[in-house]
């Protein structure tokens, strides 16, 4: 093996007696040129590659400025609008409560539970609002026994919704005893 | 824009042409380019189907990156920077297959029909030249390719591996010596 080091600069002369050295030593190697009409191929791939990564990023593009930003500006003015006006109960409009009673039992422990969770987070006040909770404290400890939580949790209970969540599982467990 | 005027424009009125736009002008400039990049490619990789994924993506990465380019280099040397890393980076995968292959976590993380590929033979990467390249650093690989086979000036070279062209010089002679002991040891040993 080559091992000598060197450090000073080589002549141009000697570069290209190296060079010519070595090249005839490999006169005899074969040719690595893939066949001629690959270069076709090269250039048709990679223009596909290039239109396929230039369309995606001006999908990306576009998907940002035709749904993303007016998607987030549409919420934003929801939000503000729920703000101001609150809507007027109609009778025949499904509730968010009907749209819950609908989901399978674990699912509802689950948003409860989540619910539950968050607001034992934000242990700025262990409130218990009696009047939201228009079951019994037994009937609520029972549940929250059953499902894994403990009535001290229940009453750290800040969030309306969370008490009729709450009553519509008591119907829920109502109902299932006729 | 008018591409059809596009062969007489020099490089740099291209890129501006496909910053502008026209993607006609980029097909140009791969035109003048794709052998060579190929070339540095098969070279640094030491077969065709790695060659041609760099090769490819060297290009695409170019077109995405036109932006990036800054006219204080030549275009060329600035893609063939992009295709010696590719290449450079596909090696050191290569050397991780070659290292799975032989170990027993083949069977666990590869795919059956990644298994059962055969490692490159001597016929398919050029022989007793291809291992001498192969036995080569990294730095040596790139500086032989670009100035051996693409016969790039040292300041070129320089550019596109970003040191001084001092230094490349000796690591020149170096290589080149070292691979003629290897090509004529292989051919003692025939004879």
């Amino acid at each position: 093996m080559w091992t000598r080091q060197r450090t000073e600069h080589p002549s141009d002369e000697e570069e290209k007696r190296e060079r010519e050295r070595l090249t005839s030593l490999l006169s005899g190697q074969p040719e690595e040129a893939p066949d001629p009409a690959y270069w076709q191929e090269l250039m048709a791939g990679t223009n596909r590659r290039i239109d396929n990564a230039s369309s995606a990023r001006a999908l990306s593009v576009s998907w940002v400025a035709r749904v993303a930003i007016p998607g987030a500006v549409s919420i934003l003015f929801f939000f503000i609008g729920l703000h101001y006006y609150v809507p007027e109960r109609n009778p025949d409009q499904v509730t968010v409560i009907e749209i819950v009673s609908m989901l399978p039992e674990e699912s509802q422990d689950s948003l409860v539970a989540y619910l539950l969770d968050r607001t034992a987070l934000s242990d700025s006040g262990l409130v218990f609002y009696g009047d939201l909770l228009e079951l019994s404290e037994d009937e609520v400890e029972q549940y929250m026994v059953a499902s894994g939580h403990t009535a001290v949790l229940l009453k750290s209970l800040p969030d309306e919704h969370i008490g009729e969540l709450i009553s519509l599982l008591q119907t829920r467990k109502r109902t299932s005893r006729f | 824009m008018n591409s059809q005027a596009t062969p007489e424009l020099s490089d740099l009125e291209l890129v501006q042409h496909v910053r502008a736009g026209d993607r006609q002008a980029f097909t140009s400039l791969m035109q003048r380019y794709h052998k060579q990049v190929y070339r540095i490619a098969r070279r640094i990789v030491g077969n065709h189907e790695d060659a041609d994924t760099v090769a490819q993506e060297a290009f695409l990465k170019a077109y995405l990156g036109l932006g990036d380019f800054r006219n204080d280099s030549t275009f060329h040397t600035w893609l063939y920077r992009i295709a010696v890393n590719l290449a450079l980076n596909a090696v050191r995968k290569q050397q991780i297959m070659s290292y799975l292959r032989e170990s027993e976590l083949l069977a666990r993380f590869l795919p059956r029909d990644e298994r059962s590929r055969a490692p490159l033979n001597d016929s398919e990467t050029g022989g007793t030249l291809q291992e001498a390249l192969r036995a080569l650093p990294e730095k040596q690989l790139s500086v032989f390719v670009l100035r051996f086979f693409e016969e790039l000036s040292y300041e070129e070279t320089a550019e596109i591996l970003k040191t001084s062209v001092g230094g490349l010089k000796v690591n020149y002679i170096q290589t080149i010596g070292q691979i003629r002991e290897h090509l004529s040891s292989v051919d003692a040993a025939a004879h």
